[in-house]
């Protein structure tokens, strides 16, 4: 807070020291952006820091005690409320998106008005401007203050975040060369009349495109500083015969080249953010498409070959066993049900998921999937254990919630076999915080294997990913992602819970129907 | 599960021994059958880690014919042991469901994705076991299908 109130009290002396306007209105009140900053970056309980500082520069260029509280009033407020409003609408502050930058322009311009108003309305009461100047005093006040947060808030907050990969070499003397050029451009524009002003924005264009939004707040303030000084120093584009004139032409010139260069960068490392993102949906896809194909590959081989041999076994005059032909009939069972996932897929991403209810008991549903998957438990050595409260009516599709249970099930078998796998299935009361809730029937199943690390686990929801690779484990990747959504089509939840070693837990949560459970506890 | 040898020879003439190692039990068991039905003695095993308890305990088979995608040991793993323990001239045959670009997989001779027929199979058995492509694999194993 001492050293905000400190940062504060020297920035405005270098401002006050550029020229001011009655005295207390300057070109670019730089404290406006360090009190924006500091409060979005530390939180608005620094503002005490703000209105120390404020108040005592106030004081210090001869303001009374009541004149300089007024003041450091108004530009503590301006700090406050433009804070409370970025935050408010979720200012990500590396500005890296265009919503971002324009987001801080608006608040830049709506809150310094509270500022500018509380200032002068000081000033006038303390009897330092008069009403003809009242007008030109309050915009050169607003002004300096959009300035202030427009150029030195991006700086630092843009400045204050651990940059996101470690500084290049190469980028750094980019950098470094793309300052020297700009300050280069400021001397000719600003030392002659005979190069226009517009060729300043080739060094901003190129940090906007090559040095995101580092690289460009920096030139900014580079840019500004020359321009300032060609135009105190009475030469350069914006010197005109009438001071206010010449403020205003540097002030726009200053505003209008941070808003511009921020917003092209913005919009470049906008774009290239949303190119890696589709490159890497592509990796998934392509990566899903190679499990497919594998998936999908190795029954159709296996009834490639079956076919083949039955072939050559009947026309040697053998006979088809049993077995040979249960053995082709899996195949094709196992096709069949990779290209119903598949197919269950694109209806869920085009939203045409359907759940056909009927009346049934989920006790009863329970029983005929375990049963059935006592043979696959039996495969992999895993005890199949069932609990049951009782029979648990509702109107649910069978087929969709026996493809749940057989998912998990399956599931659970396969990623930890030879450990036994709890099934249990209950009622659950409503919370009683809600009354409005309804009771819940609550089928989970646990097994005992290794376990999903804790952050891993929603991923498993996620289409295209799994806990173990596919070469490990088989399978699509795409159970519990369906399953999910079986679920909530139901308007239920699907959720998961695990700890590393101790195994995994999926829950099913289904809405009991009054209709069937008016004399339940 | 031990590799398991599925059938003694029943002809005259001296067969040819072949190691199927996939983990899929009812591709090996289907190409196991399609093999024995071509005149060939063929050996299972179910991954890498049981392929090479088969090697050290049985005689050499004339080709490997191995899957990519298995648990425990997988194909490239069991690729790079077969060479560290003196089987690098082995002939080996890659069944893979992945078209693959992999230098290191393409330089082992022959490739054969899934599915294939026995013709195909019988074909690039024959190149195999003749040497006549035959690479070695460098240590540096491939982890994605690519």
């Amino acid at each position: 807070m001492v050293v905000l109130a400190a940062c504060y009290v020297v920035a405005a002396r270098i401002g006050l020291a550029l020229g001011a306007v009655a005295g207390f209105a300057t070109l670019v009140w730089a404290p406006t952006g360090i009190a924006l900053a500091a409060l979005l970056r530390g939180g608005r309980a620094l503002w005490p820091g703000v209105f120390a500082g404020a108040f005592i520069v106030n004081a210090w260029v001869g303001a009374s005690p009541l004149v300089a509280g007024g003041i450091a009033a108004g530009n503590t407020l301006e700090a406050v409320l433009g804070a409370a409003l970025l935050l408010r609408l979720r200012l990500d502050t590396r500005l890296e998106r265009i919503a971002d930058v324009a987001m801080l322009l608006a608040v830049a311009l709506a809150s310094t008005t509270v500022s500018a108003t509380i200032g002068v309305a000081s000033l006038l009461a303390g009897g330092f401007v008069k009403g003809a100047e009242l007008v030109q005093t309050w915009r050169a006040w607003w002004v300096g203050d959009v300035i202030g947060d427009v150029i030195v808030a991006p700086l630092l907050l843009v400045w204050s975040l651990a940059p996101r990969a470690r500084l290049r070499w190469a980028r750094a003397a980019e950098g470094t060369l793309a300052v020297v050029v700009s300050v280069v451009i400021c001397f000719a524009v600003f030392g002659s009349a005979a190069i226009g002003v517009y060729v300043i924005f080739a060094p901003l264009v190129w940090a906007a495109v090559r040095l995101g939004q580092r690289g460009c707040t920096l030139m900014v303030v580079a840019v500004s500083v020359c321009a300032i000084a060609g135009t105190s120093s009475g030469r350069g584009p914006f010197v005109h015969a009438e001071l206010s004139r010449s403020l205003l032409d540097l002030q726009s010139f200053m505003g209008f080249v941070a808003a511009v260069t921020m917003m092209l960068a913005a919009a470049i490392t906008e774009r290239d953010h949303s190119r890696a993102v589709a490159v890497g949906a592509l990796k998934g896809r392509d990566d899903f498409l190679a499990i497919a194909s594998h998936e999908l590959r190795t029954p159709l081989s296996a009834l490639a070959l079956q076919l083949g041999t039955m072939r050559r076994l009947l026309g040697k005059g053998g006979e088809l066993s049993d077995d040979r032909l249960g053995r082709a009939e899996r195949q094709t069972d196992r096709l069949t049900y990779l290209v119903t996932r598949l197919l269950d897929v694109s209806r869920i991403e085009a939203g045409q998921l359907r759940i056909v209810p009927e009346p049934l008991d989920l006790e009863l549903l329970v029983r005929d999937v375990t049963d059935r998957m006592t043979d696959e438990a039996t495969r992999t050595g895993s005890e199949l254990r069932v609990e049951t409260t009782g029979p648990i009516l509702g109107s649910w599709d069978r087929l969709r919630l026996e493809q749940v249970l057989s998912n998990l099930l399956s599931n659970a078998f396969r990623h930890a076999p030879g450990r036994p796998v709890d099934v249990t299935l209950g009622a659950e009361p409503g919370r009683q915080s809600s009354p409005t809730e309804r009771r819940r029937a609550r089928l989970a199943v646990r097994d005992h294997g290794a376990g999903v690390p804790e952050g891993r686990l929603e991923e498993l929801f996620t289409p295209y990913q799994r806990g173990n690779t596919a070469r490990e484990r088989g399978g699509l990747g795409l159970g519990l992602y369906i399953s999910r959504h079986l679920v909530e089509a139901h308007g239920g939840t699907l959720t998961g819970r695990s700890e590393p070693g101790t195994g995994c837990e999926f829950v099913v949560e289904l809405p009991l129907d009054a209709r069937y459970h008016e004399g339940d506890a | 599960m031990l590799a398991i040898m599925r059938a003694m020879p029943s002809a005259p003439e001296a067969k040819e021994l072949l190691l199927v190692v996939d983990d899929d039990d009812d591709f090996r068991s289907s190409l196991g059958e399609a093999l024995e039905l071509e005149g060939y003695l063929v050996a299972e095993a179910c991954n890498g880690a049981q392929a090479l308890e088969w090697l050290r305990e049985n005689e050499r088979p004339a080709a490997v014919l191995l899957d990519l995608w298995m648990p425990t040991m997988d194909g490239w793993q069991l690729r790079l042991a077969l060479e560290e323990r003196g089987y690098g001239d082995l002939a080996v045959l890659v069944m893979t469901a992945v078209r693959t670009q992999d230098p290191d997989l393409l330089r082992v001779g022959q490739v054969l994705e899934k599915p294939f027929t026995m013709p195909e199979l019988v074909t690039a058995l024959r190149r195999a076991s003749s040497g006549v492509v035959r690479g070695r694999l460098s240590s540096t194993r491939r982890m994605s299908p690519t």
